[in-house]
């Protein structure tokens, strides 16, 4: 079936496109495809290609997938891996026989190719979880010298988002080459992107994570930090008497009585997962396994209950 | 003949490394491992997390340049650490690479010191004796280092 919005995505990333009609599925390079594909952890969402199948089966008609011919003149799949997949599993299991489909093929440099796989996901597909769209974007302005703003664009988040993310692991990156190591939130590093001093950057880092700042808090100490920039002296002044003020919080930080707090949108997600993993389908062999989920699920929910209560 | 480097990881892990100096793992997994793609870093880390896949590849890297005498490993404390012993190869993979060599940090220099066959003997024979008597060994550097330093302030090597 064609599909207006792959045809108009393409265009737009000015490649060149056409359809072919009866491509044999044998002619698909299927582990070149897999490999090709975009998607962190796994390449296939298994409950995805079910989903699929059934409306193969039911006769329902899927969207063209797009691909390009290798040197091979076999083709690699750029977008409708689940697809393709499906109608493999229909076949294979004997269901249907579906050994010819049309395709949209694309003929452009490799580069524009991974380009496009990294995106494909995103203008359609399963939704795409924005800490996945946010790597993507950071792999586009790294690899393909994208801006930041084109690269958010192309993976539909802020470009905020894309700044912070790309601020976040410069300021790692910094204090790895210093040897700290110590798990910091990505949110709260990119605050102190702003310390251009090495030095200050790590004494900083170590205050934050002794006193568990919060973002707004790390952002505050480095615009402090960065104030007494023009002398070393100055700055080591600054970073100490930031020190005295976070003397108790760090004091009660070791004792273990403070804790990065987890804010409740975050904790209420966690519930609403916890509760979607207890669906039987998900979880049906294991029954004790479903128990346990569940009851960590109402643990969850009413914790989330109580602090909503009593904020 | 060795193969270039054609990956930009394996490319910029060279360039990291280039200043000579010792460097942790974790550091050169994220200086390096950042232009790895992040689906294939997820899928080589069990949990998923790009992070710890880009650090197993660089490990994986590093492994095997160790393995070809390009680079040295030590372990410091709960550290491991990586240091270029290969400084010729790191050229020709920047070579090979278009990297521009003024560009990037100096390649320190290890220079050769001619001394005559006699002076070498004695001097050596010195330094046997220090490390009979201190029973550790000393690397000439430091061996030259320390002799130095003694006759600058006048003592004796006993």
């Amino acid at each position: 079936m064609k599909d207006p919005r792959a045809e108009q995505w393409l265009t737009k990333h000015g490649v060149e496109w056409h359809c072919e009609k009866e491509v044999p599925l044998s002619l698909v390079d299927w582990d070149a495809s897999l490999k090709n594909q975009a998607r962190l952890k796994i390449s296939l969402i298994p409950g995805h290609v079910d989903e699929l199948a059934i409306s193969i089966l039911s006769g329902d008609q899927l969207p063209d997938p797009i691909g390009y011919y290798n040197k091979d003149g076999r083709i690699i799949i750029i977008s409708g891996n689940h697809r393709v997949a499906a109608y493999r599993s229909v076949n294979e299991l004997e269901l249907a026989h579906v050994e010819k489909i049309d395709w949209y093929i694309v003929s452009t440099y490799t580069w524009k190719i991974d380009v496009l796989t990294r995106t494909s996901n995103i203008y359609e597909g399963e939704g795409t979880p924005i800490a996945e769209r946010l790597e993507q974007a950071k792999h586009l302005v790294r690899l393909h010298n994208y801006s930041r703003a084109d690269a958010a664009k192309e993976c539909r988040i802020s470009a905020t988002a894309v700044d912070h993310g790309m601020e976040g692991d410069e300021v790692r990156e910094r204090l790895a080459r210093y040897q700290f190591t110590d798990t910091i939130p990505l949110t709260t590093l990119c605050k102190l992107y702003r310390i251009k001093q090495d030095y200050a950057l790590v004494e900083t880092a170590k205050l934050v994570k002794e006193a568990v700042l919060s973002g707004d808090e790390a952002a505050e100490v480095a615009t402090r930090v960065e104030k007494a920039a023009k002398s070393e002296k100055q700055q080591q002044l600054v970073i100490n008497q930031l020190r005295k003020d976070y003397k108790d919080r760090i004091a009660r930080t070791k004792r273990g009585e403070l804790k990065r707090q987890i804010v409740p949108t975050i904790r209420f997600r966690k519930a609403v997962n916890a509760i979607n993993s207890t669906r039987p389908e998900a979880v049906t062999p294991l029954e004790p396994e479903l128990q346990r989920k569940a009851k960590s699920a109402i643990k969850k929910l009413e914790e989330v209950t109580r602090s909503a209560y009593s904020t | 003949m060795p193969t270039p480097l054609k990956k930009r990881e394996s490319i910029e892990l060279v360039k990291v490394l280039l200043d000579g100096k010792w460097h942790d793992a974790h550091y050169l997994g994220l200086a390096a491992g950042k232009y790895i793609a992040p689906e294939l870093a997820s899928r080589k880390s069990k949990s998923g997390s790009v992070d710890s896949g880009r650090t197993n590849i660089i490990l994986g890297k590093l492994e095997s340049f160790e393995h070809l005498g390009r680079v040295e490993k030590r372990h410091n404390g709960r550290l491991c650490e990586w240091k270029l012993r290969d400084f010729e190869w790191a050229k020709k993979v920047l070579t090979w690479a278009g990297e521009s060599l003024s560009s990037l940090p100096p390649i320190p220099e290890f220079k050769t010191i001619t001394i005559p066959l006699a002076d070498y003997n004695v001097l050596s024979g010195v330094k046997q004796a220090y490390e009979n008597a201190t029973s550790e060994s000393i690397a000439w550097e430091a061996f030259l280092i320390r002799l130095l330093a003694l006759s600058l302030v006048g003592k004796r090597l006993d």
